[in-house]
Parts: structure tokens; C-alpha cells; sequence
């Protein structure tokens, strides 16, 4: 055998640490939702920079009646953010759990008035991932239904909240990415998460997660069909 | 329409087969398993934050092997006290011999501590080029020194190890060849 075959044998038959690929995800992933942190908790200066960049905005528009793109802009993001707020709060901010609860536990979790939510999205679960937990919890003030997906690190949630008086996407001036059997669909992008949400007569339903944009979407479009028959009711 | 791939996704694909291969080349040059894990982690955390830098279809693994020795280098400052390289050179320009090439019968325990005792500039060489397979010009760019040099220490590295491991053959008393001492 050569020299620099044995050489190659001998380093590679050090052995790497079976944690080593998830300590270093769990860093990039620590790092991910700092950058997220530093998104979602703007410091004041930064949230009283946007209000003056605004009005400066808002007396420009006055102005110049088609220069418009900019204040949609900011609508769209603080709408579709309701869902992200829940999503963040459930699932990257707070310690998962390592095993999925069991079917029972959460229809049990969600409540009669929300168990039928379960298989309207359960048949949809994405390819590679699994259904972790379905719950009912309240952040920033709001309820949500929420269920989790999860594929290793990364969770894809499934959001649903009540509509509040004269919330809609459409009273907020978003134009639908696109529109399948009768449903627009709305689609959004926030640091690293793709936010997709259709609406129903009483609900907002959001699905968000770290796909692709398209991708996002289509796990949206294939289970928005059931969970539009199934909202009415609950 | 083709369903465009995200930076976690590519960052994911291209970057993470490459883990196992950068912490053994970690251990060897470091010498300390625990702190290979930690460069490694390091590494692809600096490899993540600047990933949108690297060019698709350009090489992620000697672009990941540069992020590792930067890192490395900086920690061997914090870490260790190395002799300086020209020290190192010249010690070895009057003390070089000849040797043949590994025996057999040598473990590959025999054989990664004799790399361990190699000068750490030297090792680094003989691991990118001999053990990682790097082209000498992939291997300066990684180091950051002139090809010339990775030459000039590959030469100098694998007949280090030879002599150290034709020493540990002749300890058995199973092999190692004679000494003709250079010059």
C-alpha cells in the first residue's frame, strides 16, 4: 500500500463524534434566530426611524399620488406577521419537544372545537416531515390554533387565528400571489421564513416555515382546500 | 418553474457532507479532539454567516478547508506557542535524512502519532495534499502561501514521517530500513 494510502486510512479512521453534526446545526441555528431576535425585537430608535421614515413617506405620497409601493409594502409585512408572531413565539423562541405527542393528545390539546383541524392538516404533512404538536396559545395578545411540523431543526407551522373586526388581506391592499378553487393565497418573506395565508369568513390561516417561497406554498394550496371545509365549523 | 433553492438548503447540501473529513484534519493538525469540535463548529458557523460569498459550482470543500485553517491559525496563536517556520526549516535543512517508504506493518495508530510529532506547518501540508488529495496549487490557496512552498514542505513532511515511522519499525525490531544521512 502507498504511503498515501496509509496515511489516508490512518486519519480516517479517527472517529467523529456522532454529535458533532448536530452541535454545529444547533450553533447555526442559534445564530439564525439571533438574527431573527434582532428582527422581531427592533430596538426603539429603530421603530422611531421607521415612524419619521413613514411620515416622511406619508407627505411624499400625498404628493406624488402614485408613489404608493412603499407604504404596501409595509402593510403587507405587518399583516402577514400576525402568523409569524405565533410561529416564532411557539416554535423558535421556547425548547421543542424531541418526540411527537400522540394523535390523542393533540385533539385533546386543541379541544373539541378545534380537533377537526387535526386531519384537515394531518393527510397534508409534507414529505420528510412529521406532525409534533397541535395546541391552542396566545402570543402578543392573540389566540392562535397551532400545529407543528418538523423535518430535524427546522418546524413548519400551521397557524389559524380569528379574524378581528374588518381584518382581511383584502381591506389591506395585498395583491394575491395566486388563487386556486375560488382561494387567493397571500405569500411573504421575513428574514429566512416564507409566510404563506388565505383567509375564510371568520379565520386567517397561515402556513410558515423555512421553505422555499414555492415550496411554502404548495404545502399552503394542498391543505387549503380541507382546511377551508373544515373552518366554517369551528 | 424550476422551485428556487434557498442559502439553508444549498448552504445544507453543499457544506455539510464536508463535516467529518474538516474535524479529522482538525484533530491531526490541533492534536485535541475538543477543540476540533470546536474550530469545526466554528467553522461552519463563519462558512454559514458568509455563504451568500460563495460562487455555486466553484469548490465549497477547499472553500470550507480555507475557513479552517484561518481558524485554526488563529487559534494556534491563542493556544499554543509554535516554533517559527524558518526555525523549523532550518533545523530540518541539517538534520534531513533518507528513509524508505512506510513498513507494513506499522498501525494506524503508529502512523498518526508519528504525524502528530510533525512541525505543524509541515503536517498541515501532508494532510490537505496526501490525505485530502488538495492540488498543490487548491493546498496554497487554503494555507495562504506561495505553491512553492507547499512544495518545499510536502517534500520535507512525508520524509519526516517516514524517518519517524522507520524509527517506531526498528523499535519492534520487525523492519525499518538503514539511515544514509543526507548529504
Amino acid at each position: 500500500m502507498s504511503m498515501n494510502s496509509r496515511l489516508k486510512r490512518a486519519v480516517e479512521s479517527e472517529p467523529v463524534p456522532s454529535y458533532l453534526e448536530s452541535r454545529v446545526r444547533a450553533t447555526i441555528r442559534e445564530a439564525e434566530l439571533e438574527k431573527v431576535r434582532v428582527w422581531w425585537h427592533a430596538p426603539a430608535w429603530g421603530l422611531a426611524a421607521t415612524a419619521a421614515v413613514l411620515m416622511v413617506g406619508f407627505f411624499a405620497l400625498r404628493r406624488q399620488e402614485n408613489a404608493t409601493i412603499g407604504g404596501l409594502t409595509q402593510q403587507v409585512s405587518s399583516f402577514m406577521t400576525v402568523g409569524l408572531t405565533d410561529h416564532l413565539h411557539c416554535t423558535m423562541m421556547r425548547k421543542q419537544q424531541a418526540e411527537p405527542s400522540s394523535l390523542e393528545a393533540m385533539k385533546s390539546q386543541l379541544g373539541p372545537r378545534y380537533a377537526a383541524l387535526l386531519p384537515a392538516v394531518e393527510s397534508h404533512v409534507p414529505v420528510n416531515y412529521r406532525l409534533l404538536d397541535a395546541h391552542q396559545c396566545k402570543a402578543q395578545g392573540r389566540d392562535f390554533v397551532h400545529l407543528v411540523m418538523q423535518q430535524g431543526d427546522r418546524y413548519l407551522s400551521v397557524v389559524v387565528t380569528e379574524r378581528r373586526a374588518g381584518e382581511a388581506f383584502s381591506t389591506k391592499n395585498l395583491v394575491p400571489s395566486l388563487a386556486q378553487a375560488g382561494i387567493e393565497f397571500y405569500q411573504q418573506g421575513a428574514g429566512n421564513f416564507q409566510i404563506a395565508g388565505f383567509e375564510s369568513a371568520q379565520h386567517l390561516v397561515y402556513v410558515i416555515s423555512e421553505l422555499p417561497a414555492e415550496k411554502n406554498r404548495q404545502v399552503m394550496m394542498a391543505m387549503a382546500g380541507d382546511l377551508r371545509r373544515v373552518l366554517p365549523a369551528l | 418553474m424550476p422551485t428556487p433553492i434557498s442559502n439553508n438548503e444549498r448552504f445544507e447540501a453543499e457544506a455539510t457532507p464536508h463535516m467529518a473529513d474538516l474535524y479529522r484534519t482538525a484533530t491531526r493538525v490541533l492534536g485535541e479532539r475538543s477543540r476540533a469540535e470546536d474550530v469545526v463548529q466554528e467553522v461552519y458557523l463563519q462558512a454559514w454567516k458568509s455563504f451568500h460569498r460563495f460562487e455555486p459550482g466553484t469548490n465549497c470543500r477547499a472553500w470550507l478547508y480555507k475557513i479552517l485553517f484561518h481558524c485554526v491559525n488563529h487559534h494556534r496563536r491563542k493556544w499554543f506557542r509554535f516554533p517559527l517556520l524558518k526555525e523549523t526549516e532550518e533545523f530540518l535543512e541539517t538534520n534531513l535524512t533518507y528513509t524508505e517508504p512506510i513498513p507494513e506493518h506499522l498501525t494506524d495508530e503508529d502512523i498518526l502519532a508519528a504525524m502528530d510529532q510533525m512541525p505543524a506547518d509541515f503536517r498541515s501540508v501532508v494532510l490537505l495534499v496526501d490525505v485530502e488529495e488538495f492540488a498543490y496549487k487548491e493546498a496554497a490557496e487554503i494555507l495562504g502561501i506561495p505553491i512553492g512552498t507547499v512544495m518545499s514542505r510536502l517534500s520535507r513532511g512525508r520524509k519526516l514521517l517516514r524517518e519517524s515511522l522507520d524509527e517506531v519499525a526498528k523499535d519492534y525490531g520487525v523492519g525499518g530500513s538503514p539511515k544514509e544521512t543526507k548529504g
